[in-house]
């Protein structure tokens, strides 16, 4: 029978299981703790815009600087501590997170925090040359979850991405005439990576494919 | 559909080595359809049929790192049913292929090779 990736794939159950509990613990609470501790809310739509008109290079790419980390972690602050005009107060709390050794943990939370926010989001197509969009992703989102669920342009914005990317998970798979695959972010990550380490071994390679097969396909990725 | 899915892993994943390159297989589905011969008697009514096995083919959704996309005629072996043992597949279609991260994902069709 054919075999099991949890069975021969080492960490990819624990990769699932992550996966799984990142899901179901995005609708307990709209608030989350990054691994340094700090608390913040869930990366949602919202803070997208805030964060693409600040020009953050956690959204936009590019080196990133202590501003930066400052000027993130108060777009995704938790709103029911740090009011809008606490701004000044909150930086100045934060100050220390642009010590070396703490901003590394900062800038390395936040990685993780984007990781995990966008792990559901869906494939784009490996297409040639430069595609240009139409309108915005957040117009996309609010016109999907406008006309699946009839939700309000301010609840789609308010919404975490982990959660929207769900809904939209599952409005493709009702949608669509057969059934789907998505790409499980961490999972199919450490699977893939256990796939390439596996063609690499000269011991174990092939050992699936009868030689006569091997000869007629020797093709590889350079 | 899992009848059962314990300890949450996800169903109908597994290795697939198709020449010489591994790829993570996910939706692997093998139709094993059927074909019938009909006789009828003067009155067109029925008075026989031959039901036996028509051609194997199936559809899978691979996940890949850097390795390149199958191509059409790309040939592996696996034991989708341990009653009929090993058998040799070749890829007869490969689909749009999306990536996220790092990860491409591309579907295929694949039919059985009959003479190996």
């Amino acid at each position: 029978m054919p075999t099991r990736l949890s069975e021969v794939v080492p960490g990819y159950k624990e990769a699932v299981e992550r996966e799984l509990t990142l899901r179901e613990t995005a609708f307990l609470c709209d608030r989350t703790v990054l691994a340094n501790g700090l608390r913040v809310q869930q990366f949602t739509p919202t803070h997208m815009l805030q964060a693409l008109y600040s020009e953050s290079p956690f959204v936009m790419g590019g080196d990133v600087q202590g501003e930066h980390l400052l000027q993130f972690l108060w777009i995704i602050r938790e709103t029911a501590l740090w009011k809008d005009e606490d701004k000044q107060r909150f930086i100045s709390a934060h100050l220390y997170l642009i010590q070396p050794a703490a901003f590394m943990a900062a800038f390395h939370a936040i990685q993780q925090y984007m990781e995990e926010t966008f792990m559901d989001r869906p494939a784009s197509a490996e297409v040639a040359g430069e595609h240009t969009s139409y309108y915005s992703n957040v117009a996309e989102l609010v016109d999907i979850f406008g006309h699946e669920y009839g939700w309000e342009e301010q609840y789609i914005l308010n919404l975490p991405y982990i959660r929207l990317y769900q809904y939209l998970r599952c409005i493709i798979a009702r949608n669509s005439l057969e059934e789907v695959s998505f790409i499980n972010r961490f999972s199919d990550l450490v699977a893939v990576a256990w796939a390439g380490r596996r063609d690499a071994g000269p011991c174990i390679a092939n050992r699936n494919v009868p030689s006569s097969l091997q000869s007629e396909n020797p093709q590889r990725a350079p | 559909m899992a009848l059962k899915n314990d300890g949450s892993i996800n169903y109908g994943s597994m290795p697939l080595t198709i020449a010489a390159v591994t790829y993570i297989a996910q939706n692997v589905k093998v139709n094993r359809p059927t074909f019938k011969i009909e006789s009828r008697d003067h009155l067109n009514r029925p008075d026989g049929k031959v039901t036996d096995d028509d051609f194997v083919t199936g559809t899978a959704t691979l996940k890949l790192g850097q390795n390149r996309v199958p191509k059409n005629g790309d040939e592996f072996l696996e034991t989708f049913d341990s009653e009929l043992g090993n058998e040799v597949f070749y890829i007869t279609n490969v689909g749009q292929s999306f990536e996220q991260a790092g990860i491409r994902m591309v579907e295929v069709a694949f039919d059985k090779k009959y003479n190996t």
